[in-house]
Formats: C-alpha cells, sequence, structure tokens
C-alpha cells in the first residue's frame, strides 16, 4: 500500500479521487490484521470485513453523491471503555464481559455521523486502570515494534492497532495519560483535550474529574481532523463546553494562529528526576533541534509536580471506587442466581469475581481515602495540592506557547517488568498525570527512535487552546520530521 | 501504618466497597496497600493552609437542561442486559 | 413530657418535586406512576455505564421556593454530592444528594416553621437544612413482606425523581406536634405548587425519637402525616416500657409496620455505615444569583400563614378554624372559598368543613380530596340553601353532609325521599300524641319540671329521624302539657 494512503487526511485525498478505493483499502487493512492481530492482539471485538464492507456500500455512495462526512471511509479503532449501540463493550473486565450497550456514547455518534466505519472495540486496562495494558482480563497487547515489550496503556489497544496498520485511527481515553503513553510507546500521535471539550457522555467512568476521550492518529493533522469531529458541547454531559473549531486548518497553516516567535518551557522535575538516561538524551537532542530551528527553550521549575503522581492517585482511586461502585450483576454485567440470597453476599460475590486484582486494590484505596476519618487527610489534601498544581501549570502556560517534555520517562519496558510493583507501575505516568490534574490539553509526538523502540515528547498547552497547541505540535513534527513511523513487523505493507 | 492495623482497616474497607480478597492474598496486598499508603504520605510535606480544594475544573457555563420529557428506552432495551426478569421486573436478590 | 420525660423528635421529610415535568437528572418523564415496570427508564437513571447526569434546570428553582418558603437561607452555590451506600434500589449504588462539608453544602440551611398543634398555641420549629436529591427506584415483595420473600422485584420507573429532603431540629415533643408539623409542610408546598402530596409515595418521612435524654431510635419510611402520628406514639411506648422495666433504649433504626400499627427493628447492623460523601465530579457547581432568589422572592404565591390571616379578615373566622382548614390541604382552603364565593355563609361552611367533612374522611379513612370531591361545590351550596330556607334543621343539615360524603347521596334525592323538616302540625302533633302516650312517666314528670320537656322534644325527633322542626315541636308540646294541665 501506498504510504500516503496510510495517514487520515492521505486516505481523505485518495477517495475524493476514488471512492471505490475504498474497497481496497479495506481489504488491505484486513489482510494485516489476518497476519498481525494473532501476535499484537489489540482488538477484543473485531468487527467481520463482511459487515464493514456492507457499511463501507454506504460510504463510497455518499462520497460519489459528494455529501459524505469528514471522517467518510476511517476505519477507526474504538477503546472498549467507550459505548456502542448493540456492539459488546467490556472494559477489559469480567465483570462487563457480555454487556452490550443499548446506546452509543456521544463521541461514537459523532464519528458515525461523519462516516466513519467502526472496525472494532480495543483492548486495554481493565477500566483503565494501568499505563501497559497488561491489567486486561482478557489478554495483554503488545507492542508492534518489539512483541516483548508493552505498547503503553490504558489505550493500549488502540494505539498498537493504529501503528501496526490495523486501522487508520484510533479513539482512545486519557485518566492520567492512557492516550499519550501509548502513542508515546508506538509512534503515534496522542491528544488528550482539555477537560470537557470532548463529551464524556457513554465513556465507561474511571475517574470522572479527568477522564477525557482523545484521538490517537498517525499525525498532528489527523488527531486534529478527528478533534475537530468530536469535540464540543453535548447536552447530556454537564462538564463539556464549546469548541472552537479549526484544529485541522491550525495544522495546515500553523502561523496563522501561532506566534512567529514560539517559546517553549521545560519544567526540569519532568526531565531529571525518574527519566532514564537514553530517554533523557533523546529528549536534549531534540531540544537543540527546537532551538536550531528558532525555538526559544526555557528551563524553570515546579516544585509541585514533585507532589502531582500521588494527588493523582489519590483522587482517581478516590473517583474510581465510587464509579465502580455499580457493578452488582443485577441490571448487566457478571451475574450470579439472585433466589434466597441476601443483596450484599450477591454483590460481593460478583464484584470479587467480576474485577481483576488492580481494579480491586484501587477501589479498596479509593474507598479508603474518602472514608470517615481518612477523607480529610487523604482526598481534600490531595484536591488541594490539586489547585496548587493547577495554578502553577496555567501560571507557566500563560507565559510560554507550550511546556515540554518526555511523554514517558522510561522506554517501553518488557511484558511484566513493571506491573509487579505497583509504585513502579504508578511511576511511568509522572509527566502525563500533570495535564489531566490541571484539566490542560497534551500531545504526544514521536521525537526519536532509540535502540529500535519509539521516544516521544509532550506539549502540554493552555486550558481551551487545543488550536495553538495543534498548531505548535504541527511545527515540531515538523522540524522532527520522523512521521508517520511503521513498525518493522508491517513494513512489508507498504 | 503497622501491619494489624492495616489489616484491620482491611478487613472494614472491603465491608464497604463489597469486594472480598482471598486470605492467601492479605499479605500480599497489605504489602502493597503500605507501600502505596507510604507514597500517599508523601503529601503530608506539604502546606496545604488556607488553599482551597479543586475537585474538577471551573466550568465558564455549567450545563444545565431543560424540564422537557423525552421518551426513553423500550423495557425490552432496558432489560437487555438484566440476567433475571420477571413480568417486567428486574430480579433482584433478598433485602434483608 | 410523657409521665415525667421529655420526648424529643426530629423529622426527615422527602417530598418528590411533582411539578417537574422530567426527573431529576435525566429527561425521563417525572409521571411514573401506574407505568408498566421499567418502560420510564434511560441510561441514567439506571446507572449504565457511561451515563452522566444532566440537571433539570427547573428543579432549582422550584427547591429554591421551598428554601425560601421555609424561612431558610439558599446556598451560594448548588453542589451535588454523592453519598455511597449499596442496595438493590439504587442503580448506581450511590445516590446524587447533597451534604453539609467541606467543598459540599445543602440546598439551604436554618429556617422554621410555626405550627399551631393546639387551639391558642403557637410553636416554631427549626428547620437543619433542605436537600435535593435523586429517588431511589421501586422494590416489589413477590410474598408480601421483605422477610418472606426470597428475592426481590426491581422497577426503576421511580429511579431519578427529584426529592427535596427537609431535615428539622429535634424540636417536637409529641406525636401530635409531628403530625401538625408534616401537615403545615406540606400545606406550604402544596401552595408553592411544588409537591402534590396527594399522589401515591409523594411523601415519606423518617422520624427520630428519643424519650427521657436516651438514645435516639430512627423509623424509616412512614407514609403519611397520621401514620407519623402513630408509629411515633407507638415507639413513645415502647420506649417508655422499655426505661419503666429499667432497661436501656438501643440506637436503632426500626421500620414502620403500618398494618400491624407497630415499629419492627431493622435488619442487624452487620455491614459499614461510611457514606463517604465527595462532590460529584460529574455535576460542576451552579451558583444562586441573588438576582434568581429575588425574583423568586417576588414571585411566591400566598403561603399558609398568610391565607389564615386572610381567612380570618375576610371571613371572620377565629384562627384555630382558618388555621385547619388551611394546614389541611391547599385543596381544602380552596373549597372553602369556593363554596363562600357562591353561596355566602362562611361561619356554616367552615363549620361543616372543620367539624363534619374532616370528621368523615378520617372515620371513613378516605383521601380528603375524595371527599370534596364527593361533598362538592354544588351540593354543598345546595344543602346549605336548604338550610337558609328552612327545608332542613341544622341536624337533618349534619345527615345530608354525612350521606353525601359516606353513600355519595346527591341532596335533591334525599329532599325527593321526603327527607326534610316536618313543619306540618297535624303530622307533628299526631306522632306527639303517640309520643304522650307512650311516655305517661315522663309526661307527668314535664308537668312538674319544664326541663324534662326536652326529652320529649328527642322522642319526636328519634321517631322522626331528626326531621321535625324542633322549634315547632317544643312550641306544640308545651301547648299539649298546658292542657293536659288543665285537665288534670
Ligand atoms: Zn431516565
Amino acid at each position: 500500500m501506498d504510504r500516503e494512503v496510510l495517514t487520515l487526511s492521505g486516505l481523505r485525498a485518495k477517495l475524493a479521487e476514488n471512492p471505490k478505493f475504498l474497497y481496497e483499502y479495506i481489504e488491505f487493512i484486513y489482510d494485516v490484521i489476518d497476519a498481525v492481530e494473532g501476535k499484537v492482539k489489540a482488538f477484543i471485538t473485531l468487527r467481520s470485513k463482511d459487515d464493514v464492507l456492507r457499511e463501507a456500500d454506504r460510504v463510497v455512495d455518499k462520497l460519489i453523491e459528494g455529501r459524505a462526512g469528514r471522517l467518510a471511509g476511517a476505519l477507526l479503532a474504538v477503546k472498549d471503555n467507550i459505548v456502542t449501540k448493540g456492539l459488546r463493550t467490556t472494559c477489559a473486565s469480567k465483570i462487563l464481559s457480555d454487556f452490550i450497550p443499548p446506546y452509543n456514547a456521544t463521541v461514537v455518534d459523532r464519528i458515525l455521523r461523519e462516516d466513519a466505519i467502526i472496525i472494532g472495540k480495543t483492548n486495554m486496562d481493565e477500566f483503565a486502570m494501568g499505563s501497559t495494558t497488561e491489567n486486561s482480563a482478557f489478554f495483554p497487547t503488545r507492542n508492534p515494534w518489539d512483541l516483548s515489550r508493552v505498547p503503553g496503556g490504558s489505550s493500549g489497544g488502540s494505539a498498537a492497532a493504529v501503528s501496526a496498520l490495523e486501522a487508520t485511527a484510533a479513539l482512545g481515553t486519557d485518566t492520567g495519560g492512557s492516550v499519550r503513553a501509548p502513542a508515546a510507546f508506538t509512534a503515534t500521535v496522542g491528544l488528550k483535550p482539555t477537560y470537557g471539550l470532548v463529551s464524556r457522555y457513554g465513556l465507561i467512568a474511571y475517574a470522572s474529574s479527568m477522564d477525557q476521550v482523545g484521538p490517537i492518529g498517525r499525525t498532528v493533522t489527523d488527531v486534529s481532523i478527528i478533534l475537530d469531529v468530536i469535540s464540543g458541547r453535548d447536552v447530556k454531559d454537564a462538564t463539556s463546553t464549546h469548541s472552537r473549531g479549526g484544529y485541522r486548518e491550525a495544522t495546515v497553516e500553523p502561523f496563522k494562529v501561532l506566534h512567529p516567535k514560539l517559546r517553549v518551557a521545560v519544567i526540569e522535575e519532568l526531565v531529571v528526576g525518574g527519566v532514564e538516561k537514553p530517554v533523557k538524551h533523546s529528549f536534549l537532542r531534540t531540544l537543540r533541534k527546537l532551538e536550531s530551528n528558532g525555538i526559544d527553550v526555557i528551563w524553570l521549575n515546579m516544585p509541585i509536580s514533585r507532589y502531582s503522581l500521588p494527588a493523582y492517585y489519590i483522587i482517581a482511586m478516590a473517583e474510581a471506587s465510587s464509579n465502580l461502585a455499580r457493578y452488582d450483576g443485577i441490571r448487566y454485567g457478571l451475574h450470579e442466581s439472585v433466589e434466597g440470597r441476601p443483596w450484599y453476599e450477591v454483590y460481593t460475590n460478583v464484584r470479587t469475581r467480576g474485577f481483576g486484582k488492580e481494579v480491586k486494590h484501587r477501589i479498596l484505596l479509593g474507598s479508603f481515602v474518602l472514608s470517615a476519618g481518612y477523607y480529610d487527610e487523604y482526598y481534600l489534601r490531595a484536591s488541594k495540592v490539586r489547585k496548587i498544581v493547577r495554578d502553577s501549570l496555567l501560571a507557566i502556560l500563560r507565559e510560554h506557547d507550550a511546556v515540554i517534555s518526555p511523554t514517558m520517562p522510561v522506554l517501553p519496558p518488557k511484558l511484566g517488568e513493571r506491573i509487579a510493583d505497583p509504585l513502579k507501575l504508578y511511576a511511568i505516568d509522572i509527566n502525563t498525570v500533570l495535564a489531566n490534574l490541571a484539566g490542560v490539553p497534551a500531545i504526544s509526538i514521536p521525537s526519536d527512535i532509540v535502540n529500535d523502540l519509539p521516544v516521544a515528547v509532550q506539549l502540554m498547552g493552555n486550558e481551551f487552546d487545543e488550536v495553538r497547541l495543534v498548531a505548535l505540535a504541527r511545527v515540531v513534527e515538523g522540524i522532527i520530521n520522523l512521521a508517520p513511523l511503521v513498525p518493522p513487523l508491517v513494513r512489508r505493507y507498504v | 501504618m503497622r501491619q494489624e492495623e492495616l489489616i484491620g482497616w482491611l478487613r472494614r474497607i472491603k465491608k464497604l466497597a463489597l469486594v472480598e480478597v482471598g486470605k492467601d492474598e492479605e499479605e500480599h496486598i497489605t504489602k502493597d496497600m503500605r507501600k502505596i499508603i507510604e507514597f500517599f504520605n508523601t503529601l503530608m510535606e506539604i502546606n496545604v493552609e488556607g488553599i482551597e480544594p479543586l475537585f474538577m475544573t471551573p466550568r465558564k457555563e455549567p450545563l444545565t437542561r431543560e424540564d422537557a420529557p423525552v421518551k426513553g428506552m423500550e423495557q425490552s432495551e432496558a432489560l437487555l442486559n438484566a440476567k433475571e426478569v420477571i413480568n417486567g421486573f428486574v430480579k433482584g436478590p433478598k433485602t434483608i | 413530657m410523657y409521665s415525667g420525660f421529655k420526648v424529643m423528635i426530629g423529622l426527615e421529610v422527602h417530598a418528590q418535586i411533582t411539578s417537574l415535568k422530567t426527573k431529576l437528572f435525566c429527561s425521563c418523564p417525572s409521571n411514573y406512576r401506574e407505568k408498566p415496570p421499567n418502560t420510564n427508564v434511560c441510561p441514567v437513571c439506571l446507572g449504565l455505564p457511561g451515563s452522566l447526569p444532566v440537571l433539570n434546570k427547573k428543579a432549582i428553582e422550584e427547591a429554591v421556593k421551598v428554601a425560601l418558603a421555609l424561612n431558610s437561607t439558599p446556598s451560594k452555590v448548588l453542589i451535588f454530592t454523592r453519598k455511597h451506600y449499596f442496595y438493590p434500589d439504587l442503580p448506581k449504588n450511590y445516590q446524587i444528594s447533597q451534604y453539609d462539608g467541606v467543598g459540599s453544602a445543602p440546598l439551604a440551611k436554618g429556617g422554621y416553621i410555626v405550627i399551631s398543634p393546639t387551639r391558642g398555641v403557637e410553636k416554631v420549629v427549626r428547620i437543619r437544612r433542605i436537600n435535593v436529591e435523586e429517588d431511589p427506584g421501586r422494590i416489589v415483595y413477590p410474598y408480601g413482606s421483605i422477610s418472606a420473600s426470597p428475592y426481590s422485584l426491581i422497577d426503576y420507573n421511580r429511579s431519578g425523581i427529584a426529592l427535596l429532603e427537609i431535615v428539622t431540629e429535634p424540636d417536637l415533643e409529641s406525636p401530635r406536634e409531628a403530625r401538625c408539623f408534616i401537615q403545615k409542610l406540606l400545606s406550604i408546598l402544596e401552595h408553592l405548587g411544588v409537591t402534590d402530596p396527594k399522589l401515591e409515595g409523594a411523601v415519606r418521612v423518617d422520624a427520630n425519637v428519643s424519650v427521657g435524654g436516651g438514645e435516639r431510635v430512627e423509623i424509616k419510611n412512614i407514609g403519611s402525616p397520621k401514620d407519623v402520628e402513630k408509629a411515633l406514639a407507638y415507639e413513645i411506648a415502647r420506649q417508655l416500657s422499655i426505661i419503666r422495666s429499667g432497661g436501656k433504649v438501643i440506637r436503632e433504626t426500626r421500620h414502620w409496620d403500618k398494618s400491624k400499627g407497630v415499629t419492627i427493628a431493622g435488619r442487624a447492623k452487620e455491614l459499614e455505615e461510611d457514606y463517604r460523601y465527595f462532590p460529584d465530579p460529574d455535576l460542576p457547581a451552579i451558583p444562586i444569583d441573588k438576582s434568581l432568589i429575588d425574583r423568586l422572592l417576588s414571585e411566591l404565591p400566598e403561603l399558609p400563614d398568610e391565607r389564615v390571616s386572610r381567612l380570618i379578615r375576610e371571613y371572620g373566622l377565629t384562627r384555630y378554624v382558618a388555621s385547619v382548614i388551611v394546614t389541611s390541604g391547599k385543596d381544602l382552603a380552596d373549597f372553602f372559598e369556593e363554596v363562600v364565593r357562591q353561596c355566602g355563609s362562611p361561619q356554616l361552611v367552615s363549620s361543616i368543613l372543620v367539624n363534619e367533612l374532616l370528621r368523615w374522611v378520617d372515620e371513613l379513612n378516605v383521601d380528603l380530596r375524595e371527599g370534596i370531591k364527593r361533598l362538592n361545590k354544588d351540593r354543598l351550596c345546595k344543602i346549605i340553601s336548604y338550610y337558609n330556607n328552612n327545608l332542613i334543621n341544622i341536624k337533618l343539615l349534619k345527615n345530608y353532609i354525612k350521606e353525601v360524603i359516606v353513600n355519595n347521596a346527591e341532596p335533591e334525592a334525599l329532599v325527593r325521599q321526603g327527607y326534610v323538616t316536618i313543619r306540618d302540625c297535624r303530622v307533628l302533633e299526631a306522632v306527639i300524641d303517640e309520643v304522650i302516650r307512650e311516655n305517661p312517666k315522663a309526661v307527668s314528670d314535664a308537668l312538674k319540671n319544664p326541663k324534662v320537656i326536652n326529652y320529649l322534644v328527642g322522642q319526636v325527633m328519634l321517631k322522626t329521624k331528626c326531621r321535625a322542626d324542633p322549634r315547632i315541636t317544643n312550641e306544640l308540646i308545651v301547648r299539649r302539657l298546658r292542657s293536659l294541665g288543665n285537665v288534670s
């Protein structure tokens, strides 16, 4: 397949010329899936090629008639914590392993309205709790760049599918880095929008005050096209807000929205400390490239950032313990016969059997930090730290176009390397949780290949200023000049 | 936190959250929990006096809804995922 | 005081905001009654994964109106809080409610209601706070009682209905006061147009009661003001008997068993209770502007206290009668004014409503609204005109009211059946003849003691089923006795 059409924008151009190319493209994607999915295991539920081809007929007709939507022909992989009407949605949990949603998430309605085709539902850490996609109740997903390594998480299935050419682009969700981490580890682009820019209706909640749906694609332009579609106020989500739109346009002509003299901040605490040497050196090389292209790099400190990780985990676990209370096996999900049994016994059994270990731990710890006598010490204190984090970060963002850092402090770990020790697992979220605590947008873009493994940088922007964030990301992407990257596993297809 | 204390609160929290952990798992879990709680305790180093807690990022225009009824789901849709249904009711456990 | 022990009662009244067309956090219709199970639901009120609550804007206004009417101070921001406990009627296993704590706030704090438990007595009952929250679903027990049913049946049609939780300070000192408080509160809610207390299940009360400074017992889920009075009377007697026999009342939750008329112990506390409140991150805080409060204040309708004053002023009612009429429900007060507008006689009408209508409704145990429906304006005005035209006497009038309410009789039909005052002297004299024949002793007594005449009049009344005109009968008997006296 022609490399040009691997991107969403390339595919759109091709289909505009030749609508029937869609059939060829679908055949190509399914050929790749047949060849690699058994190794990568990105999908929990994969739709049949026949179903997808049937849907393609309608899209091709629309393309021919010139009334196709902005995502016409895109084969999108959707993370399995985003509900899809009539299509099984599991959250990679045993407790929801047979859940058929009777409704669509708003983001799903929005991509379908623009004529995207959902190719399948992707693997993830159970209830999005994890950073490696090893916590799936079904199977781990593997990194297409190195099958012995994790793809990052929790949206690991979505990122791996895009990276391995099993989908045009994907939807993931990001609570503490779950879009950006797997994007970084798979050399794809992942965007976490400002909290509220994208509706959460139909996103199965992990930590409601931080969850956001975000696109994963091969280029900054691709994720911007999807952001144009999925963002904006939704009457079904009280925390959603208006979207300015124009994200794709901003990537086409970035300097229409950017100041010619760009200034990016580096928060020292995000570069020293836990960042592994190869990642750090690569990051410094990237900074030098930016500087030699006329971008000012300003180093500064944000001492409170050291505390963002525990604050994040306290808040996330507290909200998770609440959000996951509803899984009791009565109205949906894993079930046990109720006859003659008291409710607390049935509930306890279902929940004990249905939730995986990490999920149970987070529910227990979350209940603990909210319980009488501990609320002030933990949840309330963490929420105050959150306030300091947000204020400090916004202050930096007021003075700079973005904050730049390595997205992940490490190279993609081997399977099993991080998961045994919870603190080692949490530690790799150190640079991503800031954006979720503060509610600001952040994007991860591939910046390097080190030891045949992807490395990425993260740009955090001001809240509701995705227009300038994606424009800047496009500029940085151009300077780095790597994208789109194809892992060796699937290179023979392009 | 001492081990007995940890086991004590674990017992209490399990009843609050309706989640069991096996006896064999208990030691492993309390070990993890201890680590995580110590990690949480690093926040005690910060003086947060006078700081307003931030529970969610502020919204400029909080969204509300007009009081206009919309027909919801059909009964069959509402009960689609319920495993035990009797005459349109969801069959639930004993409530005592 | 109960045999020397001080009784302290606090109430938590849950009243649905029935004026809303939709539920509190989703667009499902609020009219869930009599629908087949699970047909009035959506992903939000079923608590399906991924669904999110969005606040009904009108609920804010309705709730703030109530706060203002109860002299309570509304919070500057509306904040919803999650209250966590597992139970099969609660689809998310947490209830979206409100809380008085750091980062949270109830809709309103403080306030009071003045009640008049007995003639001439006024008492201020303080309100602690008012919450807005969602109603859980409804559980049906296939074998009648909770304990006899091996499983439960759950209907989520009610899930998510907007509720007000109005909590008092423990200022109430008797079951009667508690009943008066609830009646007054419901009348206020009704006058505001916020709650229609006549709708089944629209109002539920939890009552806390302690005797002699002992532990507090909570009685859950009582359905009507009358039952609150009964349940509290039972519970106070129960606690007193424990205290008298040297025992100690334990702190617990009990349930009111309406059919048996007793409170029964709830399940033992084998489960932890810790609600783990925290602000609901799905619902951003909403400012309650001063301009909204000012507007709602200026739009408040006439409330029970003002209406009582007006009834006294306009119709010359006593304070007691006026407040009984108003606190028995807005319907009764409206009915009173409608009838008086058409046929005058406010004193007579108020006395009929307070002494006859309320009595029969109570005795028959029917809804006041049903009683008013039977004794409608047309019927009552007719009866009053019969009375004013001397077609019926006061005794017949009372009987008419009873017949109309108990048997749904038409006043005209009663007249047609000849059930009217007998003023025909010949007819009355024939009856008097009979009475004199049958009561020789009374007659001879009456000749010596005129007071005994009343007994003879009573006998005539008995024979005529109250139809005899008492004044004419009296005159005829006196005349007759006089002639008898002459003979002897
Ligand atoms: Zn609903």
